[in-house]
C-alpha cells in the first residue's frame, strides 16, 4: 500500500531562541500507509503529540519534510490547510475538542459548517449518520456534552472526526482518561472504523495495550523513533 | 452563509447573560418609543381639543380681512415689543388671506408633538400654495444684519423643521416686512435658529399686503407643543387690528395648557433620563459579560475548535465580532431609531442628548469589544489554545 502520510528527518524546536528552548522532534522518520491503524507510543514529552500536530497542520517545523499525499504541507497555504483540517485529515485531541456546552449534534456539526462541499440542507443528515456510526442513538443527540460519560464524549468526538469523511484519523491519546472497558470499546470502534470504511488512524497513547492492537506501533522517545 | 449565520447565533444564543442585558435593552428603547409617541398623541389630541373648545372662537371672529400697509413691519414689531412674554413665542406662519375657503387659515409651525401634522396642509400644498401667495416674514435683526437683508427685500426662505436630518420642510419665497432685536432669538435649539431660513434673496420689491405673513419668534422650546394657542393669538391679532398691532391685547388664557405641557415634559424628560441610566447599566454589563476573561477563554477554545476543524483564523475572527457585536448593533439601531422619533416630535433636548449619549456610549463599547476580540482571537492565541488542550481550563 502506498504511504500517504511521510515525515523524513523532521526536526521541531519549541521556544527558539529563548531560555526555554526545547528540541521535540530529533530527525523523525515515519511513513504511514494508506488504510493502516498505526499506534504511535512513548512516555509524555517524547514528541508523540508534536507529530500529530505537524500531520494535521497545527504546527510547523524546522527542517525535514513531511507530505500528504505526495504534498509537502509545509508549502501548503493556509487556506489549503485548514481545507486538509476540514476535509482530509481530522484530529481527536487529548481533551476531545468538544464545546461543552453545546448539544451532541452541533458538536459533531462543526466540520460540515465549514465544508463548502456540503451544502446546507445535508449538514443534518450527514451528522446523524456520523453520530450513529459510533454507536449513539437518537438520544444523545439533544443532549449537551456535559451530560456524557468519558466514553461516550470520546464517541462524540470520533463522530465529529468522521463526519466530514476524512481520510486520515489522528486520534491523541483517545483513551487516557477513560475505564479499561471504556477504552476497550473505543479502540474496537476504531478498529471496526479502520476495517470499515479503509479509513488510515494514526492513535498516539503512552498505554501499551492500547499500542498492541494496532496494526503497527512506532515507539518514540526524547524526540526519536527508536523502534518501527 | 446560513451556516456562518446558524454558527453565529448558536454561540449568542448561548451566552444567556448578555442575550438578556440586550433584551432589556431594547425593551427599554421600545418602551421610551411608545413613551414618545404618547407625548406625540396626547399633545395631538389636546391641539383639537383647543381647536374645539371656546378659544376657538374668538380664533374664528377675527372679522373681514384688512389691508396691512407698508409700515406693518414696523408695527409688528411695535407689537412685539408689548408683549411681556415674548420669548415664549414661535415660529408662526400665518395666511389671512382667503385661501380655497379657508378663511383665516392658520398654520403654526410650531415646536414638538404638533409640528408635524400642522405642516400636512403645507406641504402637500392643498391649503397653502408658496408658488403664487406671497408671504411676508419679520426677521431677527442680527440675521438681517449679517444676510445683508433690508426691509421690503424679496427672496428665497426655508424653514428647517428637522434640522439634524437636513431635511427642509418648506421653502417660500417671502419679502421681509419687518425686523426685531436679535436677542430674542436666544435659543438655538439643534439649528432651529433663524439663520436656517435664508438662502438668498433675488429681487428687492416693495412691501404689499394682504398676504401670507410669517412670523419668527423665538425661544419656541420652552413653549412645546402648545406653541400654536400662542400663534394663534397673534394672528387673531393682527387680523383684527390690521396696521395698528401694537393696541392689540387679545389673549386667551393658556395657562392651563402650558402646565399641562410642562408637567409631561417632566415625565418625559424624567423617563428618558431613567430609561438612559438603564441602558447604561445594561450596556456596561453587557461589555463585562463581552469582555470577561471567562468568556475569552471559552470563545478562543471554541475558535480553537473551529480552526481545528477547518476554519480560517479570519472566519473565527469573523464570527466572534458578529457574535459579540449584533446585539450592540441592535441596541444602537433602536438608539438611533428612538433618536431619530425624538428629533422627529422634537420632544426636547434631555431626552435627545440621553439618547446621544447612549448611542456614543453603545459605540464606544462596541469598539473595544471589536479590538479585544481581534486581539484575542489573534493567530498564536488560538493555535495555543489547541495545543493546550484541556478544556476543563475554560469550562
Amino acid at each position: 500500500m502506498k504511504d500517504i502520510i511521510k515525515l523524513t528527518d523532521i526536526y521541531k524546536r519549541y521556544n527558539s531562541g529563548k531560555p526555554n528552548e526545547f528540541l521535540a522532534l530529533k530527525g523523525v522518520n515515519l511513513n504511514v500507509a494508506e488504510g493502516e491503524l498505526l499506534g504511535l507510543i512513548g512516555v509524555s514529552g517524547s514528541g508523540k503529540s508534536t507529530i500529530l500536530h505537524i500531520i494535521s497542520c497545527l504546527d510547523s517545523y524546522e527542517s525535514g519534510s513531511c507530505t500528504y499525499n505526495g504534498e509537502e504541507l509545509k508549502e501548503l497555504t493556509e487556506k489549503q490547510r485548514n481545507e486538509l483540517r476540514n476535509k482530509e485529515i481530522s484530529i481527536i485531541m487529548q481533551d476531545m475538542s468538544l464545546i461543552p456546552d453545546d448539544t451532541v449534534y452541533k458538536n459533531v456539526s462543526i466540520p460540515l459548517m465549514f465544508n463548502k462541499d456540503v451544502p446546507y440542507k445535508d449538514v443534518k443528515k450527514k451528522t446523524l449518520e456520523a453520530i450513529k456510526l459510533v454507536g449513539l442513538n437518537d438520544n444523545h443527540i439533544k443532549r449537551k456534552v456535559t451530560e456524557l460519560s468519558g466514553g461516550q464524549k470520546q464517541r462524540v468526538a470520533i463522530a465529529k472526526a468522521l463526519v466530514s469523511n476524512p481520510k486520515v484519523l489522528l486520534a491523541d491519546e483517545p483513551t487516557a482518561s477513560l475505564d479499561k472497558k471504556s477504552s476497550n470499546d473505543i479502540i474496537e470502534l476504531f478498529k471496526k472504523i479502520n476495517r470499515d470504511r479503509g479509513l488510515t488512524i494514526v492513535i498516539v497513547t503512552h498505554d501499551p495495550k492500547v499500542a498492541e492492537q494496532c496494526d503497527r506501533v512506532v515507539e518514540i522517545s526524547d524526540g526519536y523513533i527508536v523502534d518501527n | 452563509m446560513k451556516k456562518t449565520l446558524g454558527l453565529i447565533f448558536n454561540n449568542i444564543r448561548k451566552n444567556k447573560l448578555f442575550v438578556s442585558f440586550s433584551i432589556i435593552q431594547a425593551v427599554l428603547c421600545i418602551t421610551f418609543l411608545a413613551l414618545s409617541f404618547n407625548y406625540f398623541y396626547i399633545a395631538f389630541d389636546r391641539y383639537f381639543a383647543f381647536m374645539q373648545s371656546d378659544l376657538q372662537d374668538c380664533y374664528q371672529t377675527n372679522g373681514e380681512i384688512n389691508d396691512i400697509s407698508s409700515d406693518v413691519g414696523e408695527s409688528l414689531y411695535k407689537y412685539l415689543d408689548t408683549i411681556s412674554d415674548r420669548k415664549n413665542w414661535m415660529i408662526s406662519l400665518y395666511h389671512h388671506g382667503n385661501f380655497e375657503g379657508k378663511d383665516p387659515v392658520q398654520f403654526s409651525a410650531f415646536n414638538r408633538g404638533l409640528a408635524e401634522k400642522a405642516y400636512i396642509p403645507i406641504v402637500d400644498g392643498s391649503w397653502f400654495d408658496t408658488s403664487s401667495d406671497e408671504i411676508q416674514i419679520i426677521i431677527p435683526d442680527q440675521f438681517a444684519e449679517d444676510k445683508s437683508i433690508k426691509l421690503g427685500d424679496y427672496g428665497k426662505f426655508c424653514y428647517y423643521n428637522y434640522p439634524t436630518s437636513g431635511k427642509k420642510d418648506i421653502s417660500f419665497n417671502a419679502r421681509v416686512v419687518g425686523v426685531y432685536d436679535h436677542s430674542l432669538c436666544t435659543v438655538y435649539y439643534g439649528g432651529y435658529c433663524i439663520k436656517t431660513m435664508y438662502e438668498g434673496f433675488e429681487e428687492s420689491y416693495g412691501v404689499e399686503a394682504n398676504r401670507p405673513l410669517i412670523l419668527y419668534i423665538p425661544d419656541f422650546e420652552k413653549i412645546g407643543a402648545y406653541g400654536v394657542l400662542n400663534s394663534a393669538f397673534i394672528e387673531k391679532s393682527l387680523v383684527k387690528d390690521g396696521v395698528d398691532l401694537s393696541n392689540n391685547k387679545r389673549f386667551c388664557d393658556t395657562s392651563t395648557f402650558l402646565d399641562d405641557a410642562i408637567s409631561d415634559d417632566v415625565i418625559t424628560q424624567g423617563s428618558a433620563v431613567i430609561a438612559f441610566v438603564l441602558m447604561l447599566i445594561c450596556y456596561s454589563f453587557a461589555a463585562v459579560c463581552s469582555l470577561s476573561i471567562m468568556r475569552q477563554k471559552k470563545a478562543r477554545y471554541t475558535y480553537a475548535l473551529y480552526n481545528l476543524s477547518g476554519c480560517s483564523i479570519k472566519k473565527c475572527i469573523g464570527i466572534e465580532l458578529a457574535t459579540q457585536l449584533i446585539p450592540y448593533i441592535i441596541g444602537l439601531i433602536l438608539s438611533i431609531l428612538v433618536f431619530i422619533v425624538l428629533v422627529h416630535i422634537n420632544i426636547g433636548g434631555v431626552p435627545t442628548i440621553c439618547f446621544v449619549l447612549s448611542c456614543a456610549f453603545n459605540i464606544i463599547l462596541m469598539m473595544i469589544v471589536f479590538l479585544q476580540t481581534v486581539y484575542s482571537l489573534s493567530k498564536n492565541k488560538i493555535i495555543n489554545s489547541v495545543r493546550m488542550g484541556s478544556n476543563e481550563r475554560y469550562y
